[in-house]
């Protein structure tokens, strides 16, 4: 049986804390996948509930510390893919950045931004192919950045950079920070 | 043959209202190159060209001898021609169509190098490693673009290349071997070699920008924006020139007024001995333009000419982008520059005042969003302040509270209803619930294009980006010799990226003299419809009480909402939070409700009608001070008690 363990101890490092919900976002598993993941990790003591009215979760410390042996020993298997494939997703970086921060700032209009965000994504979407052949789940970006996309086709213009929904920019600054973990570099590199 | 117009037109004779020829950038360039500014030769195949091309899929024979013939004409008097393996010219090439289109990727740079011109590169700049990165530049254009590779296929045979040298193997020689892999790459995946004749470059190049009219991206772009399919691209050839020469030599961006403040001033950035890529990828510490005044005074005087004639042409505050090459200043792009809300109000007041613009420009070009932060508190002027680090102003606004340096402790501070100004060393994704519980972050590393400004941003939130020296601890930062406990207070100011000692006072914000005049037109204008004024028994006759409901709280604005109600009064002097009254009335679908409000703490009430769009945000913005203002100041003749005309004429608008 293909287990989400891994993937959703990935989610919740990268998140910080999440519901269960949004784990199946992040990680593509679905709903048992995720809850069975979450009791084997909880029973593992590597999660733990947090204090919050929403239920939601987070990395114990240990469980911090297995998923930093857990991705690295993965780094190990060949990460050539996932490393050319992030070659290709900082060229796009500074551009997608550029035109979050030009609509966050009305510079430009809705259309435009759309084909924009369309082209990058298109890009992106090879960048991610290619790592997901070495780690699939670089794959579930792009389910997710086509999902912000139509939002955004629909008129919701909030799918472009806001913080709290799984946005444009929520997209890709997690992949960014999947790419550095992945192959264990620090942002400053 | 006389008759037909020139399929090819070059730089200096095109005509600048010939956009649905040339295109937008073309008409852009030609704009520049008529106010006599110093314009890198160029010529444009016009869109009657891309017609003909679309019809026949094909580039006629006499068509492309044009283009040759243009081509070797562009070198004219620079002792550089197209091919010469001495002095060899480089061209970029790039679409533009008549209306906006989007498309950043459709530029070719460094067309014209070859394995053959690459040593007359050398001679000309001086650099080997140069002239070989250039090489590999066209190379991953030429196969992205032109040839439609995916660009992890040539990044991943740039890592086989690099991973087999030493690792202290000279940029020369690692340049040299990546466009051999690159090379290889391009002509295994896409089945013809790469094009080693620069005329071959070159029509491969055109045909590419040609072909992008039809990508499936684009037809998608112009159905939804109702753009003709026939409209067609220009393609722009134009001369590269070289910023990286020597130390008189570099690129920059400026910007005719400060593009954060909106202060009249020559603003932006320079890189000496640079190419203009180099400036905008962040790897570089890019210089301001005192250092371009430096290394090239009179080309920096040449700039500032330009950038007035420019202002004075649009109407309108400019970016440019420049290259300086040798001490001659060559202007590449210039348009209306991005700003921030800030720098647009006090941009089309100063603009307005000085009689560039008329008021109905200045009113279009401000936003509310830029008001609402024009009119947020800031750090009382008369208070001392003590300045503990500076940082890029990546987020507007002045923001005080404790300090946090985690998150965690971000979330649990504002949860006991704490404000809280969190620092973090760089944000990654799990900081952004901290973001979202604090009112102000700083953090040590990241500029204004960082995810944290991003976020920050998103947030309406002031942040201060890439703090120099700040060293962020388990439970305490430091800032040179200064220790910030977390719990202690700490101020941020998010437009003059810095960061403050203690609690500095806020206070409301004194405008602008210039700002308020604008802001009296603005008044002027009737958007915000005064509906009629009178008392409450007026309000229930006059107001068709057969479908109005009189809401004081957000509660009572939800359930009428959802009862159906068409018409409902926000009625702001009752209840007890009514910016949460207004801001819940301002999210309701004006199309299916309309919203008035009750403007006047008694009756008799002046009552206006919430505006749709955008503009609502301002008038919901919680203790905005310009919403008081719009919704007080009469911007019609007011009608009395009992008289109902100009409410009735205006429901009926």
């Amino acid at each position: 049986m293909a287990s989400a363990d891994f993937e959703v101890l990935h989610g919740l490092r990268i998140k910080g804390m999440a519901g269960e919900r949004e784990l199946g976002t992040v990680t593509g598993a679905s709903e048992e996948d995720v809850a069975a993941a979450l009791r084997q990790l909880a029973a593992a003591e590597l999660v733990q509930q947090a204090p919050m009215e929403e239920p939601a979760w987070l990395l114990t410390p240990a469980g911090l510390e297995a998923h930093g042996e857990r991705i690295a020993a993965r780094r190990g298997e060949g990460s050539d893919g996932v490393a050319a494939a992030y070659d290709s997703f900082l060229e796009l970086n500074d551009p997608a950045k550029r035109l979050v921060s030009r609509s966050q700032q009305a510079a430009i209009e809705e259309a435009e931004l759309l084909m924009e965000l369309e082209e990058i994504a298109e890009r992106v979407g090879e960048a991610l192919a290619y790592a997901a052949r070495t780690e699939p789940r670089f794959g579930v970006y792009g389910v997710r950045f086509d999902t912000a996309l139509a939002k955004i086709g629909e008129g919701d213009a909030r799918y472009v950079g806001d913080p709290s929904l799984d946005s444009f920019h929520t997209v890709w600054f997690e992949c960014h920070e999947d790419f550095l973990l992945t192959l264990g570099l620090s942002r400053e590199e | 043959m006389d008759s037909v117009p020139s399929r090819v037109v070059a730089l200096a004779d095109a005509d600048p209202r010939d956009r649905s020829r040339i295109g937008g950038k073309g008409a852009s360039l030609a704009t520049m190159a008529g106010l006599g500014l110093p314009v890198p030769p160029a010529f444009i195949a016009t869109t009657d060209l891309c017609r003909e091309f679309l019809a026949s899929s094909a580039l006629p024979e006499e068509t492309w001898a044009e283009i040759e013939a243009a081509v070797a004409g562009l070198g004219a008097g620079t002792g550089r021609s197209f091919g010469d393996a001495e002095g060899p010219l480089l061209v970029s090439v790039r679409s533009g169509a008549p209306v906006s289109m989007p498309g950043m990727m459709d530029t070719i740079l460094n067309v014209g190098l070859t394995e053959r011109t690459l040593p007359g590169l050398v001679a000309l700049t001086g650099d080997e490693a140069f002239a070989w990165d250039s090489y590999c530049r066209l190379l991953k254009m030429f196969g992205e673009t032109v040839r439609g590779l995916p660009s992890p296929l040539l990044a991943a045979s740039r890592r086989e290349a690099e991973a087999g040298l030493a690792p202290e193997a000279p940029r020369a020689e690692r340049a040299r071997a990546v466009a051999a892999a690159l090379g290889a790459a391009i002509e295994a995946e896409s089945g013809r070699p790469f094009p080693h004749s620069p005329l071959e470059q070159l029509r491969e190049s055109v045909l590419a920008v040609l072909s992008s009219w039809e990508a499936p991206r684009a037809k998608r772009y112009r159905r939804h924006a109702g753009i003709d399919d026939d409209l067609g691209t220009a393609v722009i050839v134009q001369a590269m020139v070289f910023g990286n020469l020597d130390q008189r030599s570099g690129s920059g961006v400026a910007f005719t007024r400060d593009p954060t403040s909106g202060e009249r001033t020559l603003y932006g950035d320079f890189l000496a001995g640079a190419q203009g890529e180099d400036v905008v990828s962040g790897e570089f510490d890019v210089g301001s333009l005192a250092d371009f005044r430096a290394a090239a005074p009179d080309a920096c005087a040449g700039l500032e000419r330009a950038g007035a004639e420019l202002e004075r042409a649009y109407g309108d505050m400019c970016d440019i982008e420049f290259t300086v090459e040798r001490g001659h200043l060559w202007v590449l792009q210039a348009r209306a520059g991005q700003r921030t809300g800030i720098a647009e109000v006090r941009i089309a007041a100063e603009m307005l005042e000085e009689g560039a613009i008329d008021a109905d420009t200045a009113l279009d070009r401000i936003s509310p969003s830029g008001l609402i932060r024009l009119a947020a508190p800031v750090f009382d002027p008369e208070a001392p302040r003590r300045v503990l680090g500076r940082g890029i102003a990546a987020s507007p606004g002045a923001a005080v509270g404790v300090l946090a340096t985690s998150a965690r402790r971000a979330e649990e501070l504002a949860a006991e209803g704490t404000a809280v100004i969190l620092a973090r060393p760089e944000t990654s994704p799990d900081d952004i619930a901290g973001f979202i519980a604090a009112e102000g972050v700083m953090t040590a590393r990241g500029g204004r294009a960082s995810h944290a400004a991003v976020v920050a941003r998103g947030l309406n939130l002031p942040a201060v980006c890439g703090v120099a020296g700040l060293e962020v601890g388990e439970e305490e930062i430091r800032l040179g010799d200064v220790t910030v406990r977390e719990g202690e207070a700490i101020s941020l100011d998010g437009a003059g990226g810095e960061v403050l000692a203690g609690s500095v006072p806020l206070v409301a914000p004194r405008l602008d003299q210039r700002v308020e005049a604008l802001l009296a037109e603005f008044e002027r204008r009737p958007r915000l419809p005064l509906l009629a004024e009178g008392g409450a028994e007026w309000a229930n006759r006059a107001l068709d009480p057969e479908g109005l409901t009189i809401c004081a709280s957000a509660a009572e604005v939800e359930s009428a909402a959802a009862a159906g109600s068409p018409r409902v009064l926000v009625d702001l002097a009752s209840g007890n939070d009514p910016q949460a009254t207004l801001k819940r009335a301002a999210e309701i679908d004006p199309g299916r409700v309309e919203v008035l409000v009750k403007v006047t703490t008694e009756w008799p009430a002046a009552v206006r009608r919430l505006p749709a769009g955008p503009w609502a945000g301002i008038v919901a913005e919680p203790g905005s001070v310009l919403a008081a203002r719009l919704l007080a100041t009469s911007s019609q003749p007011t009608s009395k008690e009992g008289e109902k005309a100009d409410g009735a004429e205006e429901e009926g608008a």
